[in-house]
């Protein structure tokens, strides 16, 4: 199955051979480099995908790994990140979600196949953000999560979500002010 | 909370990568002096903050957890695609390591292999400068390609929404595929399907159904043809150009009429663009509802009809057999 990728040995991974390449032996069949990406990028993009939909987080990350795999062969081998291409896919993948309800036939599932987890106890201030983010739209939620705390820059995100970047622009404009409004002054 | 100063939405739009470098050195400038937007890029700033600070952490017992299931994903797939010579022997292997551990993979590899597959659309540009956008609306998934070379991927259920990609001559519909569309000068040059079919529907022009192995190549822009040096004779052009091996069924033949001889595909009959089942798919049911029916003489003069119609019809063995049926 292969072992967890250290950080030692994923910098060695990849000194060698950006993602491009990676992503070219995973289209070969090494899934060696498939758990070296997994363990590399995965823990961002449950981060993001908690911050999109988090009752499918997880189910989010594996699809979008999943995708990747069935995709490698279409990555450009000289391309030396992945990370925005990921996080397309995943954002790509959480708007499907939205629009089907798998997603409550597989948290059934889940229900039976898995012990209950208990969330981790979290502050009020995060709890109140929490509830703010929640309450806008998944489009706005998207690009506000993007720029503001994956650090991509607009026409990255224009490009990852296969829209216009003045689209962009206006999503993240309303997505602050509702932000605020919902956050600082309580309202819905 | 009103603020004075006109030019506080500079803040966003310096954080937002708006403005020119010009303009954002004279906007820190300015809000070197003005109260209203140093306060605005503050709060900016303090968002920004306050979302990555509010971020929970990893946990490493459900990055383990995934971690696992993801490998066994894709292991499973692997072995989908490459067979007992090389996933096969791996997936032994793990089985040997124990009997608990080997049930567990045998199940759910058995349960991957029946999973019904993941849907989705994927668009890839080729090289630089592609552009394309995307959008959702009456249950339909449409792409618009801008300039270069773009490689689309298509997976989905029948029951998924329709997949359009939008050129600039008209649209190309999915049904379900991966192929790769060449846009320049505002003009598409070519398609080319990889697996699967599509149907190329252009404006004022029949529709084409293309299928997998077949490209399609518009003809040079009437400057550019008359500019190139006069062309050699041409053998009698395919009703479709294959790219690799993998040929097109044997019944289409190299001496097919076509309404469009400069177009390497094979032309469906005239059709109202909109319509998304070519006339060759809807005669072809009709002649097999008929029979189903038992309706056999009907069956045989709709067949002969679309032996007419389509003398390089996808269906034509089968179509042949249905019009020299005899009564029973």
């Amino acid at each position: 199955m292969g072992a967890t990728v250290t950080t030692a040995k994923w910098h060695a991974l990849r000194s060698t051979a950006g993602d491009g390449a990676l992503l070219a032996r995973v289209a070969q069949g090494d899934t060696a480099a498939f758990g070296a990406l997994y363990d590399h990028y995965a823990p961002g993009l449950l981060r993001f995908a908690r911050r999109l939909e988090p009752q499918d987080a997880e189910d989010i990350v594996q699809t979008t790994f999943l995708r990747a795999l069935r995709l490698a062969a279409s990555f450009d081998a000289q391309a030396p990140s992945a990370r925005s291409w990921l996080f397309a896919i995943a954002a790509h993948v959480a708007q499907e979600r939205k629009r089907t309800v798998r997603r409550w036939t597989a948290a059934l599932l889940r229900l039976s196949e898995q012990p209950r987890r208990i969330a981790p106890a979290t502050s009020d201030a995060r709890f109140d953000l929490d509830r703010a983010l929640a309450q806008l739209s998944v489009a706005k939620r998207t690009v506000l999560v993007l720029a503001e705390v994956e650090g991509f820059a607009c026409e990255e995100i224009a490009s990852m979500l296969e829209i216009p970047i003045g689209t962009v622009w206006t999503r993240l404009h309303h997505a602050r002010r509702e932000l605020r409004r919902l956050h600082e002054e309580g309202e819905p | 909370m009103m603020l004075d100063c006109k030019r506080t939405w500079e803040a966003e739009a310096v954080r937002d990568g708006r403005l020119t470098e010009r303009e954002r050195h004279s906007f820190e400038a300015h809000a070197q002096r003005c109260a209203d937007c140093s306060r605005e890029r503050q709060r900016l700033i303090a968002l920004g903050e306050l979302l990555r600070a509010s971020v929970p952490p990893s946990d490493e017992v459900t990055l383990r957890r995934m971690r696992q299931s993801a490998m066994e994903r894709a292991d499973a797939e692997l072995c989908k695609r490459s067979g007992p010579s090389f996933g096969g022997w791996r997936l032994a292997a793990a089985l040997v390591a124990g009997a608990a551990l080997a049930s567990l993979l045998l199940v759910f590899v058995g349960g991957g292999s029946q999973r019904r597959p993941d849907s989705f659309v994927h668009v890839t540009g080729i090289g630089e400068g592609a552009h394309w956008t995307r959008a959702q609306s009456d249950g339909r998934e449409s792409v618009h390609l801008g300039e270069g070379v773009f490689r689309v991927v298509v997976q989905r259920a029948e029951d998924d929404p329709r997949v359009v990609v939008h050129v600039p001559e008209g649209r190309i519909e999915d049904i379900g595929t991966v192929f790769e569309v060449s846009v320049h000068g505002g003009r598409t040059t070519q398609i080319r399907v990889e697996s699967g079919a599509v149907l190329f529907h252009r404006d004022g022009l029949p529709t084409l159904r293309l299928s997998a192995g077949t490209v399609w190549r518009a003809e040079p822009a009437p400057a550019a043809r008359a500019l190139a040096p006069a062309a050699p004779a041409s053998p009698p052009p395919a009703a479709d150009v294959p790219d690799s091996a993998a040929a097109p069924p044997a019944n289409r033949t190299a001496a097919a009429p076509r309404k469009h001889p400069n177009e390497h595909a094979r032309p469906l009959a005239t059709q109202p663009a909109e319509q998304s089942m070519p006339e060759e798919d809807r005669t072809y049911l009709r002649v097999l509802a008929l029979l189903r029916d038992g309706r056999r003489a009907e069956a045989r003069l709709l067949a002969a009809d679309y032996l007419r119609q389509f003398p390089n019809g996808f269906r034509r063995p089968e179509i042949e057999r249905i019009a020299t049926l005899t009564e029973p």
